[in-house]
C-alpha cells in the first residue's frame, strides 16, 4: 500500500484555497475580538436583544398571510422514484403533483448572504441528487428569528451535544451556518450546537409554512402502504407471491418512528405499487430493519433484516452462499482438505490455512450482492476472522451443475 | 486554542479526508473553510484532541452534503473537477474512482491509521462493515493498480 500513501501524500490543499481559509479565519477573530470589545465597553452580557422585532415580526406575518400563496400543486399522497424526465432535472415532483407554478420559487443555487432553506432531495422525489434552495423574500423577517433563536444558542452549555439523530431533511442556511431542523422541534448546526424547540419556535413555524406552501412531499407513513399489489428492489429483485406480499405489507405497515434517528447506510430502494394506482418508494438499509422516507425513519423489526429480505425471491440463494461460505471456512481454518473438496470446483486451488486454526474467531459472513457487476456476475463472498488481527478470506463463487461451489479463495491480511 | 496553528498543521489531512469522502475538489474546499470556522466557534476543545475532532467534523459534514448522493454513481473521473491529471497521480486517480465508502474507509485506515473500531466510531458504522469495505476496497484497489 505503500504506493498508496505516497498518491496520498502529494494530495495537498491548494495554496490558493489555504490563503482563503485563512483570511477567512482572521476575519473572523477580528469579528470576534471586535464583538468582545463592544461588549466589555457597553458592560452587557446578555444576548443583544431587539424589543422591537416581535412587533415588527407580527406586522410582517399578519402582512403575509393575506398576500397570494405561492403553489407547487397538490399535496401528494405518495413518492415515486424519479423518472427519466425527472433526472433531466428541474424542480421535485412527485407523483401527483404539477411542476411548480413558479419554477423560480426552488432553485439549485444559494446567496450565501440570505437566510435560505435547503431541502434535502431523496431519489424518491427529486430531479438527480441535489439540493433545492427556497430562499424568502422577507429577509428582514426571517433574520429576525433567526437571532431571537441564535441569541438562545448562547444560553446553553458549550457542547449541547446531540445524543440521537433525526433529521426533517430540512436546513436553514445562512453565510457558512447550516441549521438541520430535527423531528422532535429542535435546531442543530452539525457541531454539537443545539437549539431546543421551545427556543425556536417562531423560526421553526416559518420554515415548515414554507415548506408546505411549496409543496415538499410529506414522508410516506406506515398507514399509507396498503394494498400492496408489486413490490421491487432497484437490483431487480421483486415480491411476487401473494402470501409474500401480504406479509411485507404487514411489516411495513405496523413500522413504528425511530425517534432515535438510524445511522445506517440505506443502499436499497424499494418500489410499492399499491391498489389506489399510487406508487411509494422507501429507502431499505441492509444493516438494520429500518426504512427511510423524506429523512423520517421507521423501524419493521428488531432484530436483523432477515424476515424482509426473505420475501424476495433471490434471497433463498444469498442463504445458500452464505451457509456454503461459512461452512468452507471453518474446514479451511480446520486444515481439513476433505471436508473443503465438495465445496471447490475442479479448477480450485487445494490451499489449507497454515497457521493455529484453534485460535481463529470467525467475525462476519458477508456477500457482496451489489457487486454483482464488478465481478462478472458471480457473487463474492468476504468471511472476516480474528486471530491476532483481522484477516480476511475471500472466496470467489460460481455455479457448477445448479449448485454453488468455490472457484478460487485466498486470504488478505 | 490556536486556530491558525491547528489550521496549519492539519489543513492537509481535513482536506484529504473531504476528497476522499465527497470526490469533489470545489466541494472539499468549501468543506474544509466550513470545518476551520466551525472549530473557531468551539469554546474548548481538550489538548491533544484536535486533529480527532477536526476528523469528526469532516466526515459530517462530508455526510450532510453526501446524504443526497447514497445512490449517486462515482462520477467519472473527467467530472470530478480538479483532481490532477499529470501521470504521477495515476495511482491517485485509481483510488478515487473506488467508490466513496470503499476510498474513505482505506484512506483512514492506511494513511490515518485509524484502526477498524475507531473508523466505525468516526464514520458511525459496524466495525464489521469497515473491515468489510476495508477488503472489498483493497482488492477492488489492487486489482486496478495492476493495471496502471
Amino acid at each position: 500500500m505503500s504506493r498508496y500513501t505516497q498518491a496520498y501524500d502529494r494530495l495537498t490543499m491548494p495554496e490558493d484555497c489555504a490563503q482563503r481559509i485563512e483570511k477567512a479565519l482572521k476575519r473572523q477573530m477580528r469579528q470576534q475580538q471586535g464583538q468582545a470589545r463592544r461588549q466589555t465597553a457597553i458592560q452587557r452580557p446578555e444576548p443583544r436583544r431587539r424589543p422591537w422585532a416581535a412587533a415588527a415580526a407580527l406586522v410582517c406575518l399578519t402582512l403575509s398571510l393575506g398576500t397570494a400563496v405561492l403553489l407547487l400543486g397538490t399535496r401528494p399522497t405518495g413518492t415515486t422514484a424519479p423518472t427519466d424526465a425527472q433526472t433531466t432535472g428541474g424542480p421535485p415532483q412527485t407523483q401527483a403533483t404539477a411542476a411548480p407554478t413558479e419554477p423560480a420559487d426552488l432553485t439549485q443555487e444559494r446567496d450565501r448572504e440570505k437566510i435560505c432553506l435547503q431541502f434535502q432531495p431523496t431519489v424518491l422525489v427529486s430531479a438527480g441528487d441535489d439540493f433545492w434552495y427556497y430562499t424568502p423574500q422577507d429577509q428582514e423577517r426571517w433574520m429576525a428569528a433567526y437571532e431571537e433563536a441564535m441569541a438562545k444558542a448562547y444560553e446553553y452549555p458549550a457542547e449541547n451535544i446531540v445524543d440521537s439523530y433525526s433529521s426533517s431533511g430540512i436546513f436553514l442556511r445562512y453565510q457558512d451556518v447550516w441549521w438541520e431542523l430535527m423531528t422532535d422541534g429542535s435546531i442543530y448546526d452539525l457541531s454539537n450546537w443545539k437549539i431546543e424547540a421551545q427556543d425556536c419556535g417562531l423560526l421553526r413555524e416559518m420554515v415548515m409554512e414554507a415548506a408546505d406552501k411549496l409543496g415538499v412531499a410529506e414522508p410516506v407513513r406506515p398507514e399509507q402502504i396498503r394494498g400492496v399489489r408489486s413490490a421491487a428492489l432497484n437490483n431487480g429483485r421483486q415480491v411476487t407471491e401473494p402470501d409474500n406480499l401480504t406479509k411485507l405489507e404487514s411489516l411495513l405497515s405496523a413500522s413504528t418512528p425511530v425517534y432515535g434517528g438510524a445511522l445506517v447506510w440505506f443502499t436499497d430502494y424499494l418500489t410499492l405499487e399499491l391498489e389506489d394506482g399510487s406508487t411509494v418508494t422507501l429507502a431499505l438499509s441492509e444493516e438494520a430493519p429500518v426504512w427511510l422516507s423524506e429523512g423520517t425513519f421507521y423501524r419493521y423489526g428488531w432484530s436483523d433484516t432477515e424476515e424482509l429480505y426473505a420475501l424476495f425471491e433471490g434471497a433463498s440463494e444469498e442463504e445458500t452462499i452464505k451457509t456454503v461460505a461459512e461452512s468452507f471456512a471453518r474446514a479451511y481454518f480446520a486444515g481439513d482438505l476433505e471436508a473443503m473438496e465438495p465445496y471447490l470446483t475442479a479448477q480450485a486451488p487445494r490451499e489449507v490455512y497454515q497457521g493455529d486454526g484453534s485460535r481463529v474467531v470467525l467475525e462476519n459472513v458477508q456477500i457482496h450482492g451489489e457487486d454483482l457487476e464488478s465481478f462478472d456476475g458471480m457473487p463474492v463472498v468476504t468471511v472476516t476472522f480474528l486471530e491476532d488481527h483481522y484477516v480476511y478470506l475471500t472466496m470467489e463463487f460460481a455455479k457448477e451443475e445448479d449448485a454453488w461451489k468455490i472457484a478460487f479463495y485466498g486470504l488478505e491480511g | 486554542m490556536d486556530v491558525l496553528y491547528l489550521f496549519h498543521r492539519y489543513k492537509d489531512d481535513v482536506y484529504r479526508l473531504a476528497v476522499s469522502y465527497i470526490h469533489n475538489v470545489q466541494e472539499a474546499e468549501d468543506v474544509c473553510q466550513t470545518v476551520f470556522l466551525k472549530l473557531m466557534e468551539q469554546k474548548h476543545i481538550q489538548p491533544g484532541k484536535e486533529k480527532a475532532w477536526l476528523m469528526q467534523a469532516t466526515v459530517n459534514q462530508c455526510r450532510s452534503l453526501l446524504r443526497s448522493s447514497w445512490w449517486k454513481r462515482t462520477v467519472a473521473l473527467e467530472e470530478s473537477a480538479g483532481i490532477p491529471q499529470t501521470p504521477e497521480d495515476e495511482t491517485l486517480q485509481v483510488v478515487m474512482a473506488l467508490p466513496a465508502k470503499y476510498r474513505v474507509v482505506i484512506y483512514l485506515h492506511y494513511y490515518e491509521r485509524y484502526t477498524a473500531a475507531e473508523i466505525g466510531k468516526l464514520l458511525k458504522i459496524p466495525v464489521s462493515t469497515v473491515t468489510t469495505r476495508l477488503s472489498r476496497g483493497r482488492r477492488l484497489l489492487r486489482a486496478e493498480l495492476k493495471e496502471v
